[in-house]
């Protein structure tokens, strides 16, 4: 059956002024310098504001505190970070939050989260650590190779495993 | 709960969720006499005030803006108003009705934010807006909505909806057409309802209650409710220039925070924020918030901390019905900003934060480069009285069982809404009872 295909949006989310938590708007950098529109937020509450924006997939970028040595890069599903993963975030509504309220009612979103493990982070400053920005290109690759993906298996929730 | 071998019993909570950040809090008991209370706040603005340095005046208020996402325009307000005053010029006019607008844009998305997601849940008894959303799923829907409503004031002036990226240093990179904020009408005025309904809901909590003595400060306008412009006041009398506000206030490092406590010099501890905004300015609220503070039973004069909430929710309804008002009246200036030729000098500026005063000042060179900043954001200045507040309370907290009062403590910190990205970091709250 036909499908419409919707381009996915993309959101990297990280304050850049606080290490690696600003990984993922590092990747929307590279994204974006590719010819990829992504856009960058700092933190869950920004995250809701776009996904109350419209209905559709969205690839969300972001830090993740869990799943191995910096820079280590997964594609995850919601209930994976329950367990072994937990967002970075500084902010009482997260980006986990923002999700889960966005598609309690919005049920029609879609959203795949790219995570990139770091360390949790000690103080603030800009750039990333050695580690962690060695993984962003690789992590801009991997939010490519999800685009074909994304749009053509749109109403697939929480896609695990890439 | 556990019991020291010396007898001190030490009630470990963990992190304060609900909190825009983390931190952590100390509780010191001996029977029911509070022998001490610390709120260990780490403070981000210091480190953007070392980098700053060094930096074009009109980098700032982007820099600035990126030290809370919450409240991005209150940095950049604040950052602006500091240098143009440095620079001296001012923005007068539809430059103004925009920067007015823009805050209005703020307050509405951070106000009802903190309302519904954040505190909200404190007084219906649940963990969080998931479980709130499942119980009142019209008033938080109905508050997305209205938050939505904000964002798109910030996104129409701001370029987009966060770190808004149009605002410079003598006004804006492009003003508005007319029609492009006349388009924000319908939903400003259908949230205008939706924050009437949410502000009667609001009102039917049980509110636990805390009277004390507070000195309240704010800004205050001869003419309008403050968020840009005014004098500094207090409720004890306190009338000063912002760029005097050194004079009159002063940061002290205490050993269990990082961040400084903001106090009146030789009075102690205040309250900024909502309640006093409210306190020394309500007869400046337009007709229908006035009517709706009125309903809900607030007066000018103390504000139970608790009872916060509700003065957001009568802001709320000032903000939409302020920017429906601009929106109405708006004609685009002439120019989207004013000359700001480089000059050397030392401008100073408060702005009315959603949480409170946020004050920014800025020495500059003869090639306008940042020389010194100073930044005091709201929480810091409010963490004393958070801290006096559990200290009232703390008899209360220690004849509750032990998550009865990490959620008690938790309520309390977070009547201030405290801001802890621009405050604080990893809030674990103990209490040590002897």
């Amino acid at each position: 059956m036909a499908r419409t295909v919707a381009t996915p949006c993309i959101v990297g989310i990280g304050q850049r002024y606080a290490g690696d938590d600003g990984v993922g708007r590092e990747v929307v950098r590279e994204l974006s310098a590719s010819g990829i529109p992504a856009q960058g937020v700092d933190d869950g509450a920004g995250l809701l504001n776009i996904l109350m924006g419209g209905a559709g997939p969205v690839l969300v970028i972001d830090a993740v505190v869990g799943g191995g040595k910096p820079g280590t890069i997964h594609v995850l599903r919601r209930d994976a970070f329950d367990a072994a993963f937990r967002p970075v975030s500084s902010h009482g509504i997260g980006v986990l939050e923002a999700i889960d309220l966005a598609t309690r009612f919005n049920p029609a979103l879609t959203v795949t989260v790219v995570g990139i493990s770091i360390d949790p982070p000690s103080s603030l400053g800009e750039g990333l650590s050695r580690e962690v920005a060695a993984s962003v290109t690789e992590a801009a690759e991997c939010v490519r190779a999800l685009l074909p993906f994304q749009a053509s298996v749109m109403t697939l929730d929480w896609s695990s495993g890439a | 709960m556990a019991t020291k071998s010396n007898g001190t019993r030490m009630i470990t909570v963990g992190e304060l969720s609900r909190v825009e950040g983390e931190g952590a809090l100390m509780i010191q008991l001996e029977g029911e006499r509070v022998v001490d209370v610390q709120l260990r706040i780490f403070e981000p603005p210091r480190l953007f005030e070392s980098m700053l340095r060094g930096r074009a005046a009109s980098e700032a208020p982007d820099i600035t803006s990126r030290i809370c996402g919450i409240c991005p325009v209150a940095y950049q307000m604040s950052a602006c108003h500091a240098i143009e005053r440095a620079l001296g010029v001012h923005c007068d006019g539809a430059l103004r009705d925009l920067r007015r607008l823009l805050y209005c844009g703020e307050w509405i998305e951070s106000h009802v934010l903190h309302m519904t997601m954040l505190h909200a849940p404190d007084f219906v008894g649940v963990p969080d807006v998931m479980t709130l959303s499942e119980r009142y799923p019209e008033r938080i829907q109905g508050a997305l909505q209205m938050k939505k409503t904000g964002n798109a004031i910030v996104t129409s002036l701001g370029g987009r909806e966060i770190h808004p990226i149009n605002v410079k240093v003598g006004g804006f990179y492009r003003a508005p057409h007319r029609e492009e904020l006349r388009r924000l009408l319908p939903d400003l005025k259908a949230a205008l309802e939706e924050a009437e309904r949410l502000l009667d809901w609001c009102a039917q909590f049980d509110f636990p209650t805390l009277d004390r003595e507070v000195e309240y400060v704010a800004l205050r306008h001869p003419d309008e409710y403050p968020m840009n412009e005014g004098r500094i006041a207090s409720s004890r009398g306190l009338d000063i220039d912002p760029m005097d506000y050194e004079d009159h206030f002063v940061e002290e490092q205490v050993p269990h925070s990082t961040a400084l406590h903001a106090k009146i010099v030789g009075r102690g501890p205040y309250v900024c924020g909502p309640q006093a905004r409210f306190a020394l300015n309500a007869e400046r609220l337009s007709p229908r918030a006035k009517a709706a503070a009125e309903r809900v039973g607030l007066r000018p004069g103390y504000i139970d901390p608790f009872r916060s909430i509700l003065v957001r929710g009568v802001e709320v309804i000032y903000a939409l019905d302020e920017a429906i008002r601009i929106i109405e009246e708006y004609r685009p200036p002439s120019a989207s900003s004013v000359d700001t030729p480089p000059r050397a000098g030392r401008g100073a500026a408060a702005t009315e934060a959603p949480r409170g005063i946020l004050y920014h000042r800025y020495d500059i060179d003869p090639e306008a480069s940042i020389l010194e900043a100073k930044i005091v954001p709201p929480t810091s200045q409010n963490q004393p009285s958070i801290e006096d507040d559990l200290r009232t309370i703390a008899p209360t907290l220690a004849a509750l069982p032990h998550n009865d009062a990490r959620a008690r403590a938790e309520h309390a910190i977070r009547n201030y809404d405290p801001c802890i990205s621009c405050a604080t970091h990893f809030l674990r709250l103990s209490i040590e009872r002897r």
